[in-house]
């Protein structure tokens, strides 16, 4: 799966928790990487954060929707609002699902599976 | 998590470095729109960020300044001088907490106490913006982030609609106050929800300390803000209390435990089909949608045909029916969707070497290019056959690899000049603002790159001479425009390399050093007689100010000079076996220079011959090599002297200097017609040094001298040359 977040904790921790679970995840800094890193090797999960540089994730996310090759990919946005018109707004551009940061490592594990079609309540690597 | 941890006070350092930038950028120029963004976007990262982490305090003061940042962004509110202290203090506060967790892994125990520099930010519409009050009662759940993180059985148990918020830290101290936080809660109204949590990671049991509260506690009630302030009556500054609505828990028609993340992500997946958007937006969100309910259900153990899903997925209400009644009950055993491998990750991180590991790496080139050199000797000794051909050819190439080791060894420990340039874009703005002076900075040459125990030996003075420039040579604006100046100043801090040295050089255009003044103060304070004084050239009245005991506060006032600390600057400079110089022209400014050797690991010298042995100068002392005829060398008694660049300059024989005979050369019939001469430039004026005779420069590594010899003044050390043999490297200043 893609983790696309420019702050490197938010995207080391992430890539920690997955690990940990047997995802294997790839990094990128910002949209245009992340679209980049996603062309090259369709994820089967991008967990996207809004607020980047150069490109944010709602764009991103528009972008990876009109890919034909990408389109389909579930897509978790995870940002520091709270409030129902981000989430809506998150929703609107493409995402599948909302996680507010910080996220609580079993919850975005839980999704991480769930999204990814992994059984949620066996133990161990796919 | 230590790793992660690492990585966050690494990239906290980074954003703070970013934010201070673009603040100063921004109050230079209140339109910036990308410094506003990139202030924001810091503030932002480091919020979500620190967030991963138990460090309420320090998530609070940048929420606060995020959320003053998005006022500014969105020109709800302007940009004061006043308003960029504070933020300033708020990054200044951030910097000593990062430092603090870099050496302890938690916040200093008094961070809680920085709550009024919170307030300063998120309550400083003190200067008549719209912005709502600190304190007050906030109607917007986003005040509350940790609302939104409740888990399904927390949400089942507060139930919906509007409830009030109650987020209360108590003061460390409360039990000495007579606050029992709990009592506290028992007289709240319908209390549904309680978490307390640590504000500070525990410490060890042997180390708690049971009197001190180091607890949170948020609730949720479904009583009125109103009817829930009361009970807080006597802890206003500790709690904040905001109501928020809760969205109605959808109850999920799907056969999934209640209240599972996968029942709430179904349920959004139809939501998402019934959001607005054009033909081929919501097309493409379908496939999308398909794709997830499918692998939610994968992951549920019940797998759907994805064609079936998708028909499904036509809106909202056929997908809620599907997932109702749809393939709810078949058994399954199908093979859960492994993670499609991704291709290795490369983000570009830099590398942190300890510094004794890059030492050991030092020596051991150094010590490689001793052995290389005793290589030479050996291959000229074998002659000229075949072997000895093959072993020159060998020879050149390994000469040339290790050359290159050595140069990529020692790029290693380069740094760009930013990282000693980068405080004092903020300390001119500070300073000046004591001041009451304008002054603009310009920096050069930032990129320019040296070792970093140069580095680190240029940081103090650097601050010190660009302080100095400020206080004593920038003038007042009055005082500028008396005097045809514009009002502002200009300094300019300019880096480049010279010389295999680095070179600063801090120039400003103020009032500079008035030579008649330097030598009254000189006399005055008894460093000179008045007739030495009178003798003094303007340039060598000048330099004064390096001189040990001549600057103390009492002698600045009445000097448009400066002078606090400049000793001090020259004493660090030359240590690190470098040199000062200083030109100031009366009325139109001053250029202090601080030239350096690029490292300190490896020293390039001058060899030079005197009686039969090879000496190393350094070369930063260096000035010049040339040939004096011997008619040009004028004698009074032993003392010597020459004219170079009309300026006299003293001279001295290495020879005597060591405690050798004269050159007899010197003193026979056959008189040498010119001697060898090495400018040496000293902090306190150039002395030209006579020597037999002058070779190669060479890149050596000095060690310095140990055992009996250690008390042997005049020698930096000893080094050995590329072709094995031995120098003596000196040190002149010592010697002189």
């Amino acid at each position: 799966m893609l983790v696309v977040d420019d702050a490197v904790t938010v995207r080391a921790f992430s890539r920690r928790v997955l690990e940990a679970d047997g995802f294997v995840v790839d990094e990128a800094v910002n949209g245009i990487e992340g679209l980049e890193r996603a062309m090259a090797a369709p994820p089967d999960l991008v967990i996207v954060d809004v607020n980047m540089r150069k490109m944010d994730g709602y764009t991103m996310l528009r972008v990876l929707r009109r890919d034909p090759s990408l389109r389909d990919v579930p897509a978790i946005m995870i940002s520091t609002e709270s409030k129902d018109s981000d989430r809506e707004q998150a929703l609107l551009a493409g995402a599948n699902w909302y996680i507010v940061k910080p996220p609580r490592p079993e919850v975005l594990v839980e999704a991480a599976r769930l999204l990814t079609g992994r059984p949620v309540d066996a133990e161990g690597a796919p | 998590m230590s790793e992660l941890f690492d990585q966050f006070v690494v990239e906290a350092q980074e954003l703070l470095e970013t934010a201070g930038a673009a603040l100063l950028a921004l109050e230079r120029d209140p339109a910036d729109r990308a410094s506003v963004d990139e202030l924001f976007r810091a503030f932002h990262t480091l919020k979500g960020s620190s967030a991963l982490f138990d460090m309420a305090p320090f998530t609070r003061l940048v929420h606060a300044g995020e959320d003053t940042l998005s006022l500014l962004r969105d020109g709800r509110r302007g940009m004061t001088p006043e308003l960029a202290d504070r933020l300033f203090r708020a990054l200044d506060q951030c910097a000593r907490w990062v430092a603090a967790l870099e050496e302890t892994g938690a916040l200093p125990a008094d961070a809680a106490a920085a709550e009024t520099l919170v307030r300063g930010l998120s309550g400083g519409s003190a200067d008549g913006d719209a912005a709502a009050g600190a304190g007050q009662p906030d109607g917007q759940s986003d005040a509350f982030p940790w609302v939104a993180t409740l888990t399904g059985d927390e949400r089942g148990a507060v139930g919906e609609g509007a409830l009030t918020v109650i987020d209360y830290t108590p003061d460390p101290e409360c039990f000495f106050t007579g606050d029992d936080p709990l009592a506290l809660f028992r007289r709240v109204p319908d209390l549904r929800l309680m978490r307390i949590e640590p504000t500070e990671p525990l410490p060890p049991l042997a180390q708690m300390d049971p009197y001190r509260c180091i607890l949170r506690f948020r609730a949720l009630s479904g009583a009125g803000v109103e009817a829930v302030t009361p009970a807080f009556r006597s802890v206003p500054d500790q709690v904040r209390i905001g109501s928020v609505t809760l969205a109605p828990v959808v109850p999920s028609p799907v056969a999934a435990p209640p209240d599972s993340l996968a029942a709430a992500m179904l349920e959004e997946q139809a939501r998402i089909l019934d959001l607005p958007g054009g033909t081929a937006e919501r097309q493409s969100r379908r496939a999308a949608v398909a794709r997830t309910v499918t692998a939610i259900l994968t992951a549920l153990g019940r797998p759907a045909e994805r064609a079936a899903v998708e028909t499904a997925c036509a809106d909202g209400g056929t997908l809620r029916r599907f997932l109702a009644d749809g393939p709810a009950d078949k058994p399954t055993d199908a093979e859960p969707r492994p993670a499609a491998p991704a291709p290795s990750p490369a983000p570009r991180r830099a590398l942190r070497v300890e510094p004794e590991r890059m030492d050991a790496l030092m020596a051991l080139v150094g010590e490689l290019s001793v052995m290389k050199g005793q290589l030479g000797p050996l291959v000229r000794r074998a002659g000229d056959g075949e072997l000895a051909r093959d072993m020159k050819a060998f020879s050149a190439r390994l000469d040339s690899l290790v050359g290159d080791l050595r140069h990529a060894a020692l790029r290693l420990r380069l740094l760009p000049l930013a990282r000693v340039f980068d405080p004092l874009p903020r300390l001119v703005r500070d300073t000046a603002r004591r001041l009451d002076k304008t002054v603009e900075l310009v920096l050069e040459g930032a990129e320019t790159e040296a070792d970093k125990d140069i580095l680190d030996v240029l940081g103090e003075p650097l601050l010190h001479l660009v302080r100095n420039a400020l206080d004593h040579g920038i003038e007042a604006p009055e005082r500028r425009t008396a005097s045809g100046k514009p009002p502002g100043g200009t300094l300019r801090v300019r880096g480049f390399q010279d010389k295999g040295g680095v070179v600063v050089e801090v120039s400003d255009d103020g009032a500079g050093i008035d030579p008649a003044a330097m030598r009254r103060v000189a006399v005055a304070k008894g460093l000179l007689a008045p007739d030495a004084a009178a003798a003094l050239g303007d340039d060598d009245a000048v330099r004064l100010v390096f001189a040990p005991g001549f600057s103390t506060a009492g002698s600045v006032s009445d000097l448009s000079g400066r002078g606090v600390g400049m000793d001090a600057v020259r004493a660090a400079v030359e240590r690190a076996g470098g040199r000062v110089e200083i030109a100031s022209t009366p009325g139109s400014g001053t250029r202090v220079r601080l030239a350096l050797p690029l490292t300190l690991s490896i020293t390039r010298v001058v060899v030079v011959e005197a009686a039969g042995s090879l000496y190393g100068i350094p070369v930063t002392l260096v000035g010049g090599v040339q040939r004096v005829p011997r008619a040009d060398i004028h004698g009074v008694k032993r003392a010597e002297s020459i004219v170079l660049r009309d300026r006299v300059v003293p001279l001295v024989r290495l020879r005597r200097l060591l405690g050798q005979p004269d050159d007899e050369r010197v003193q026979g019939e056959r008189q040498r017609a010119a001697d060898c001469v090495v400018l040496a430039e000293l902090s306190d004026g150039p002395v030209a040094v006579a020597v037999d005779d002058v070779g190669e420069r060479a890149d050596v590594v000095l060690r310095p001298m140990t055992g009996v010899l250690r008390g042997l003044r005049g020698y930096a050390g000893t080094a050995v040359l590329g072709d094995g043999r031995l120098i003596l490297v000196l040190d002149l200043r010592e010697l002189l």
